[in-house]
Formats: C-alpha cells, structure tokens, sequence
C-alpha cells in the first residue's frame, strides 16, 4: 500500500486549499469525496437552462493584493475571467420597514453613506469601522502576517459583536445595520464573536465580487492544479472508519473496501462526523465528548431558484429583505407557516441579461427540523407532502419580498426550491445546516474545535473548524496545513505576494 | 463561592471529565507532567466551566495555567467578577 503524507477527507474550498498548499510544498495528497462530483459548497447545479450556485453567491477581499486574491493567486487557482466586480456604489441593499441602506464599496464611502443616513452617528460609524479594520490586523493567517504571535488577538474572541455596537451607539436603526451581515454566517449579534464578524465586514466592504461562472469553475481549477502538482482527488470514496492505534490514525477505510494509509489524515467534514468515524473513541475524554454532542448547528437555508423577469434588480447588487428592525429575529425562521425574518436575494448569473429573464438566487433561514419526517426518504423522490410545504415555503419567501418591491411574485416566471435536507443529501452537512458549526464565542477562536485533535495525525479544517464562507473556509484550509509545512513560511510569500499585487 | 466548594467543583470535574482518580487531585499537581492534560484538555476544561460558572475566563490566562491550585484561583476570581 502506497504511504500518502496526507489523506484529506471532503472536497470543498477548505479541504482543496490544504490539498494544493500541502503539494505545492512537495507532499503526496489525495483527496477522498464522497460524491461523484469535488466542491461541496461551491457545487453549482442546473435549471431551467441556467446555472446557479449552492453556496459561492458572493466573496469579498478579491481586489488585487486583498488577502482573498492573493491567496487563490499563491495557489495558482486565480482567473480573472471567474471573478466580476460588484457595484462599488452599492453592492448590498439592506431593507428594513423604516429604511433602507445601500453598502458601497471602499472604509470611507461606508462611513459617509452611513453618516448621511444618520448625521448624529458619525462618531460611532466612525469607529466601529475602525474597529474593524484594527480588528481584522490580529489574523494573522488573513492579513498574511508572518511577525505576529497568536496571543495578541484573543481579546478580540472575547467580546461579541453586540457589546461592541451597543457600547458604540444606542439607535437601534444602526444597530440593526451593522447587525445585517450576520446572516452571512448565521450566528445572532450576542453570540459572534466580534474578530470574525469584523472578517465578513473588512472583507466585504474592501472588494466585495461575483462569481462570473460559479464555483464549479473555480473547483475545476483547484482540481486540475492539485493534479498538475501530483495530488489526485478520488470522487464516489465515502470513508467510513478511521483505525486508531496509538493516538494514531493507522488506516483510513472507505465504503467500497478500499484502504489508504498517511502520515497525516486531515477531515474537511463535520467534527462530530470525523469523531463518529474513530475506531477506537478511548482517546477522547468524557469532557470532550459531552461538549462535542453538545455543539449546536447554525440554521440551515430554504433556497429558491427562480427566473423574473424584473430588470430593475442590479446583478451586481444583492438585496436583503427584513421583516422587522429587530435584530433578535434577523435569523429566526419563525414557523413554517409564517414569512421568515430574512430573506437574501443574489443574482445568479452577475452579468445583465440579453434576453430581460434573470435567474437569480433568494435563501431564508429554516431549521432542519420542518423537513426532519422526510429525513429517511431519498433524494427527488420524497413524497406530496413534503413538495406542498415547499410550495407555500415559496410562497412565504415571494410574500417577504413582495413586502419591498410590490409586483415581484408575478414576475417569477420559473422556480425550483432546495431545503436542508438538499445540503444533508450532497454534502452531508450535519442537519444540512448552511453554515456548519454555530459558532459562538463558545467555539471559536481559543476555543474552537480543531485543527489539533487529541488523535495526534488527525487535523481538523472546514467551515465548521474557523469560519463559515468561501473565505473563513479557505482560510481554515491554510492554517490547518500550517500545522503540517509549517505557516510562517507560507504567511512569508504571501505577504511578498500581495505587496507584489 | 466558597474555597472548599470550589475544590470539589473542578475536582469533579477533573474526575468525571477526564477519569482521574480523585486521590491524584492535590492542589500541587501539575496538569501536564502529573495529571496527564493537554492544552486541548485545558480548552475543554475553560468550556465546561465558563458554563457552569456562568462567567467568562480569559482563554489566555488558563493556557498559562500549570497547577491545579492555579485553576483554583482562576475559577476563584471568575466567581467573584460574577457576583
């Protein structure tokens, strides 16, 4: 049996970024997934004659010399061609009953347009921008820092974001708009962590973009550098036990029999799936096992693929719908029967349409636990029931937006829906949540789950690891491998890279 | 919270979470080199007792922690900063 140095499970961005730096560092990889297609959440799909994206809607620091670009760039994966600039005068509309703000790209046209909407808050706009930006300086692995020493930025992962808003401003229309992004990683304002929300907004408001051909396009990419440079990504290989000897992983065994051994073993997937798959779970101790089984998931996502044929909506601009000024209900989903807090609205295809029908995205939060009945049925063949809850959860999402922009629904021409159970089905996401891990301060940072695990060639990367989203997922993949080449090295060229850019 | 109810609290804690035997818990054994911990345990260990506690510890200060008479006083100072 051929020794690998790393076995890596799952093949999303995070799993494909440790694959490619560990290669471009000289070791053997191979990928294991599970499905017959690479890319977990930057899968696209087909309907209606038009692509749309599972999950890579929109990612931000992809300027050149922002971290986003630079990293893809490092790792050979970078196309000019796959990435569309946003509208830089408003790449996020938020609505709320009262108001609405459009985000422009750029610290000080977010700070002026903020201020022009309220004049009395320029102060704390001000600053909770800069704190922000001081914010985001203690990531090493994100600002490419390779001087910094970890212990500086926990104090970041101590205070959530809602502490920091509310100290900086008591106008509940300003909280609410620097509450809106929490929807980008699903965990409400008291839980979050300010460091990371400060990541989602830096990166955003920095240079936010499209994906011109999806996420496919960009995994393709992934996949053929990582085999240029010798690695292989085997699809259909779904691993099922991990043998443990020695607080080592001897043996990784798939479900058609086959057997790899590694020198490391890095899971992309779930921590309380790569656990399960332990032989031998002696070497966990009870602590970590209650604590384990008692981590929450994020929300999972209703998602809608339609066509309209309403031209007033900007591709380069996503749009939020909110129920209410109350960020405490941003990211409930409320009852089934009920129009949900938060609807998000992306187009799918980022460039105007020739032909006046766009396809375009809309997701809002839904707990697994609407669609859990049909959990056992399999994939497209579930039954009336469950299509009929799809239809009136549709019709919810269409009545939140009609709420906005009166005449939307009967501009839907088209449309197909997806509910967690979607998500479980092609990437085995633990309740089909959308953004993993719910991570509160309680997982994050210094106490976050992984990448080190007590089983000692056993890493941990993924959305569920650091952060959820193309970025916090790739970066999750950069630091899990720093474990393995080392990462001041690698945070060295990078660094050179994007000052280079 | 009271000295002693704090001593059988991470005792417990120490016994039940990581099958140490309760006659090894002396207040001058250290966690790495006597009692078999990591810093994965140590992280483990703030969790739970910022739970139960109810009160937040700086994840720092329990990483510079080497005894666990340390951890006494720090779950000590927690307590009192809640109340």
């Amino acid at each position: 049996m051929k020794k690998r140095d790393a076995i890596i499970i799952g093949s999303g961005i995070s799993a494909l970024t440790c694959a490619l730096l560990l290669a471009k560092r000289g070791k053997s990889v191979t990928v294991l997934e599970q499905y017959k297609k690479p890319g977990g959440y930057l899968h696209c799909f087909s309907r209606f004659g038009e692509r749309f994206d599972t999950g890579a809607h929109y990612v931000g620091a992809m300027d050149p010399g922002h971290p986003f670009h630079t990293l893809l760039s490092y790792l050979g994966v970078y196309g000019e061609e796959e990435f569309v600039a946003l509208d830089p005068s408003g790449f996020d509309e938020f609505h709320f009953p009262e108001f609405t703000v459009q985000m422009p790209k750029g610290y000080p046209e977010a700070v002026a347009r903020l201020s022009e909407l309220f004049p009395h808050e320029h102060a704390a706009i001000a600053e909770f921008f800069t704190l922000v930006r001081q914010a985001v300086q203690f990531f090493p692995t994100y600002e490419f820092n390779d001087s910094m020493q970890e212990l500086p930025m926990q104090h970041i992962f101590e205070t959530s974001l809602a502490t920091v808003v509310r100290r900086l401003t008591s106008n509940p229309r300003l909280q609410c708009t620097l509450f809106a992004y929490c929807g980008l990683h699903g965990v409400q304002p008291d839980d979050v962590a300010f460091g990371f929300h400060a990541l989602v907004v830096d990166s955003l408001v920095r240079s936010p973009y499209g994906l011109k051909n999806g996420g496919d396009a960009l995994t393709q990419k992934f996949v053929r550098q990582l085999e240029a440079l010798g690695g292989e990504v085997l699809l259909g290989h779904k691993v099922v036990q991990l043998e443990i000897r020695d607080q080592h992983i001897k043996r990784v065994v798939t479900e058609a029999g086959a057997e790899f051994e590694s020198e490391w073993v890095i899971s992309a997937i779930h921590p309380k799936a790569t656990f399960a798959l332990c032989d031998d779970v002696k070497v966990f101790s009870p602590l970590f096992a209650r604590r384990l089984e008692a981590l929450k998931e994020s929300v999972g996502l209703f998602g809608i693929s339609a066509l309209t044929t309403d031209t007033s909506l900007n591709p380069l601009r996503n749009y939020y719908f909110f129920e209410s000024s109350d960020p405490q209900r941003f990211l409930l989903a409320g009852e089934a029967d009920a129009t949900p807090g938060v609807v998000f609205l992306s187009s799918a295809r980022r460039v105007p349409s020739e032909n006046r029908i766009q396809p375009i995205n809309l997701h809002s939060p839904a707990p697994h636990t609407w669609f859990s009945q049909w959990r056992e049925s399999a994939y497209a063949k579930r039954s009336e029931e469950y299509k009929s809850l799809k239809l009136s959860l549709a019709e919810n999402v269409f009545a939140r937006v009609e709420q906005y922009r009166p005449g939307f629904r009967e501009q839907v021409t088209r449309f197909a829906t997806s509910t967690p159970l979607t998500n479980l089905h092609f990437n085995g996401s633990a309740e089909g949540s959308a953004y993993g891990l719910y991570h509160s301060i309680q997982n994050t940072g210094p106490r976050a789950i992984g990448p080190r695990t007590k089983v000692l060639n056993l890493l941990l990367t993924g959305q569920n690891c650091l952060f959820p989203g193309l970025l916090g997922a790739a970066i999750a993949g950069l630091r899990t491998s720093g474990h393995i080449v080392g990462i001041k090295p690698v945070l060295g060229e990078l660094k050179e890279l994007g000052a280079n850019a | 919270m009271m000295e002693q109810e704090i001593v059988s609290k991470v005792n417990a804690l120490m016994a039940r979470g990581f099958e140490l035997s309760e006659k090894d818990l002396v207040p001058t054994a250290r966690l790495k080199e006597d009692l078999g911990l990591d810093s994965l345990d140590a992280v483990d260990m703030l969790v739970h007792l910022e739970e139960s506690l109810g009160s937040r510890i700086e994840g720092e200060r329990l990483m510079q922690v080497k005894t666990l008479s340390d951890v006494y006083g720090l779950v000590k100072e927690a307590a009192a900063s809640k109340s």
